[in-house]
């Protein structure tokens, strides 16, 4: 023992041990998601036949994809070091948008009429309508020095308030069947808002790790101040994290549209919660400055498969959102422990 | 003097890394003890394993002769040990008497203080008896500690440790933050405790405050004991030789230079109620000291020039041509760059890799088409930087949080060579970093000047300003009070002109 530390004193005593590649694979936030799934999906197959098979898989990839896609964008405002409350109404408002735009018109009293524009304008213009709140949310963030989590919370009464607002409480139904594609179809096995996500996580992760301002928004997350002196356009990106944020959850919200065929006026309500849990048990750190594209997609189908096992174990819906809320509980605490280390 | 605190043969090692090893340490009572060694030698760990925060591994702690163990921060106290760390340790929405006796609240006499109810107006009375002591009149005990000064806070914590009954008070580097008037002021204080038998530990970087305030030096390097020197044998070189453990030939490395055109020229820039009225000029090669207390204004008219802060009035000129500079953004596309007063909070991205810290304020210039980064570009760019200022270890791939305070501020200074400057404005570039250190960022700076660039450099430290500039401008309360040429300047004039003295 005391032959070892006089050794051990002779080297430089301030460099620190590089860890080997396998405690850093390890210490990846990405790694343990990976860990839970597979222990919870071991866990489930043995306790529901239904569980493991292709069918409920992409079952239960299809209907997370939306909130995946939405993940994407909040996991950008929150390394920026913002927070966005506001999805669940802008994935309301972009669906109804492309759904009154694509609509071929009310068939009885309680619905509205539509355009019949052509799928792809639909989209366009309710993904469109996402990146206007997004804008929105930027400019009562950053210009008008709102704090992030009220400015947002305030969006997310004022558009759904829209939402209600415009439908009267209706519903948009009558879609033509390239539209409901979009949500239902498949392209060979995998359902198409599966390919949508994955198109949109390669695009987001080339980004953030290739393009400048993926390093900014890595910079102004880990310390505002500093990347303002240092002359970066912080206000620029800022309000892009919001602008993204809102456009994905535009396509978010059309995606669950076309899935559902009908656009209801509750559509995407409390989405936040599922959204922002993803994002964060994909390890985004709630300080700034850390996270994933693979974490928040992660995240979202670890929250897939836990509410999907919540419907094969018989546990009734209405128990759902407090499992949700549990986990951006304990994710938080996860990161909080991570922080420390 | 009878030894009061003893400390014998204490290690301690955290994980791969021996920070202390059997390392001897001793004050008598009525001693002040001046604790030396360049960052990560040890100091910090040795303070807080007396302030109960770290526990040693082994080794033996002695107080008036008797073994004591110190386990918790609550050990310390009872022991008589406070420590007041650069972070002090306050409550910034509590009156000074309160934070006095935030650790044992004076409560009432009889029943009222037994269920806790206090009696202010004792408190009031100890509190400022307690000040008297320290020979401090007339501070407001009413007021709010977060409003006080720096100087006054620290008071504030003196006095607390008073409260508690301390008989040995340790001060991690107490003159960091203070103006230099109030250095002496706090040097006066601790005459005074030294008077009344108490015991003192100074850490510092600053020799030639060690020598001014100890009776004895103590000197740790690489977790060990370097030496010990009474304080008349203590001189720079020893000390330097001692903790940096080979000797520094030159701590102010500064050539002459020829001075070429006017690059940098301010014209009455003014921030009402902040700065009035400055105007100077930097020329090319040549390195402008800005002198002045805490508080002067100094780092505002760093701030005004860089556009971090909004000017009222004034015209700012480079290389003669007038210049609007509305955002950080437009400075740096100016050529001109900031280094803030503190690297960990305005200076650097901590979580990031050294390579993406210094290569950040240049991404855009080395993305390929301006917007798509190239990894090996921005690689052999923070590689060329890295080398040049010899940060250590030169390894682009580390966080930038687990470099030494030396090392991170050379990454501060390689992102802005990497900016390819006219200007650059330091704003106490050298604060808080050990000797070797300093000596290659003063080199720096020297060499930056040989190769034209046009320099500002704010600093508290007077032999820092007096042996690295060759103008010194001096302000006083937000006004330039008087610029002295490198021949005329003394610490005297410089500190005359800069509490208002003519």
């Amino acid at each position: 023992m005391s032959e070892d530390t006089s050794v051990e004193a002779k080297s430089a005593p301030v460099v620190t041990q590089q860890p080997g590649i396998i405690r850093r694979i390890l210490q990846r936030p990405e790694t343990s998601i990976i860990i839970v799934l597979a222990v919870l999906s071991g866990f489930l197959s043995q306790s529901s036949e239904a569980f493991l098979t292709s069918d409920n898989l992409f079952n239960i990839l299809r209907n997370n994809a939306d909130i995946a896609i939405a993940a994407l964008g909040v996991t950008l405002v929150i390394m920026a070091g913002g927070i966005d409350l506001s999805i669940g109404s802008t994935m309301a408002l972009s669906g109804l948008v492309a759904a009154i735009a694509v609509s071929q018109g009310g068939t009885t009293a309680y619905q509205l009429p539509g355009y019949g524009l052509p799928p792809a304008v639909a989209f366009a213009l309710g993904v469109l309508a996402g990146t206007t709140v997004g804008l929105i949310n930027g400019t009562l963030v950053v210009r008008l020095k709102i704090a992030p989590f009220i400015a947002t919370l305030g969006m997310l009464g004022v558009v759904r308030g829209i939402v209600v607002g415009l439908t009267s409480g209706q519903t948009v139904r009558n879609f033509p069947p390239e539209f409901t594609n979009l949500g239902q179809g498949y392209v060979g096995p995998v359902p198409v808002p599966v390919i949508f996500l994955i198109v949109l996580a390669i695009l987001v992760g080339l980004f953030l790790s290739y393009h400048v301002w993926g390093t900014y928004i890595y910079a102004i997350g880990g310390n505002e101040t500093s990347a303002a002196l240092t002359g970066l356009p912080v206000e620029r990106v800022r309000i892009l994290t919001y602008a993204l944020s809102g456009t994905l959850a535009g396509v978010g919200g059309v995606l669950v549209v076309a899935r559902l065929g009908v656009s209801a006026p509750t559509q995407a309500l409390g989405y936040e919660l599922f959204v922002i849990a993803a994002a964060v048990i994909g390890g985004v750190s709630l300080s700034g400055g850390r996270g994933t594209v693979a974490g928040a997609v992660l995240g979202a189908i670890l929250i897939g498969v836990l509410n999907n096992a919540l419907v094969l174990l018989r546990v009734e819906s209405y128990w759902q959102q407090a499992f949700t809320g549990g986990i951006i509980l304990l994710s938080a605490l996860i990161d909080r422990l991570r922080q420390r280390r | 003097m009878p030894v009061l605190l003893e400390m014998q043969g204490i290690s301690k090692r955290f994980g791969g890394t021996q920070a202390l090893e059997r390392v001897d340490f001793s004050v008598d009572r009525g001693e002040v003890v001046g604790l030396l060694g360049e960052n990560g030698a040890g100091k910090s760990t040795l303070i807080k394993i007396l302030a109960g925060v770290h526990r040693m591994d082994q080794g033996a702690i002695f107080i008036d002769g008797k073994p004591v163990a110190i386990h918790t921060p609550q050990d310390a106290q009872r022991l008589g040990i406070a420590v007041i760390y650069q972070e002090l340790n306050l409550t910034p929405n509590q009156t000074v008497a309160e934070n006095v006796f935030l650790h044992h609240p004076q409560r009432m006499n009889g029943v009222l203080g037994k269920i806790g109810i206090l009696d202010h107006r004792r408190r009031e009375r100890e509190t400022a008896e307690l000040l008297a002591q320290l020979g401090i009149t007339g501070l407001d005990l009413q007021r709010k500690v977060g409003e006080l000064s720096v100087a006054f806070q620290q008071l504030t914590e003196i006095a607390k440790a008073l409260a508690l009954d301390a008989r040995l008070i340790v001060m991690d580097e107490p003159t960091s933050a203070l103006p230099d008037d109030e250095v002496e002021h706090l040097f006066d204080i601790i005459r005074r405790l030294r008077e009344r038998g108490l015991g003192v530990v100074f850490v510092s970087h600053r020799l030639n405050e060690v020598r001014a305030i100890c009776d004895r030096v103590v000197v740790l390097r690489d977790g060990k004991n370097a030496g010990a020197l009474p304080i008349n044998e203590a001189t720079d070189a020893r000390l330097i030789t001692m903790m940096v453990g080979r000797s520094i030939d030159n701590l102010y490395p500064k050539r002459p230079t020829t001075p070429g055109d006017i690059v940098l020229e301010v014209q009455g820039l003014t921030r009402h109620g902040i700065i009035e009225d400055i105007s100077f000029h930097i020329r090319a090669g040549e390195v402008v000291g800005l002198a002045g207390l805490v508080g002067s204004g100094r780092t505002e008219v760093a701030r005004a020039i860089f556009g971090a802060d909004r000017i009222d009035k004034g015209i700012i000129r480079l290389n003669g041509k007038e210049v609007r500079i509305r955002s950080p953004q437009e400075a740096r596309e100016f050529g001109i760059g900031y280094v803030p007063e503190d690297r960990k909070a305005q200076g650097l991205v901590l979580g990031m890799t050294v390579g993406n810290n210094v290569t950040l304020a240049v991404l855009r210039q080395i993305a390929r088409w301006r917007h798509i980064i190239d990894r090996s570009v921005l690689d052999s760019v923070a590689q060329r930087y890295v080398h040049e200022l010899q940060v250590k270890p030169p390894r682009i791939d580390l966080p930038v949080e687990s470099l030494s305070g030396g090392n991170q501020q050379k990454v501060v200074l390689a992102k802005w060579l990497a900016a390819d400057l006219k200007v650059l404005l330091l704003d106490e570039p050298t604060r808080g970093i050990d000797v070797g250190a300093k000596a290659e960022i003063h080199g720096l700076i020297d060499e930056l000047a040989h190769r034209g660039m046009a320099i500002l450099l704010i600093s508290s430290e007077l032999p820092e300003v007096l042996a690295m500039s060759d103008r010194i401008l001096v302000m006083c309360e937000g006004r330039l009070a008087g610029e002295l040429s490198r021949e005329e300047a003394t610490q005297e004039r410089i500190l005359a002109l800069a509490s208002g003295k003519k």
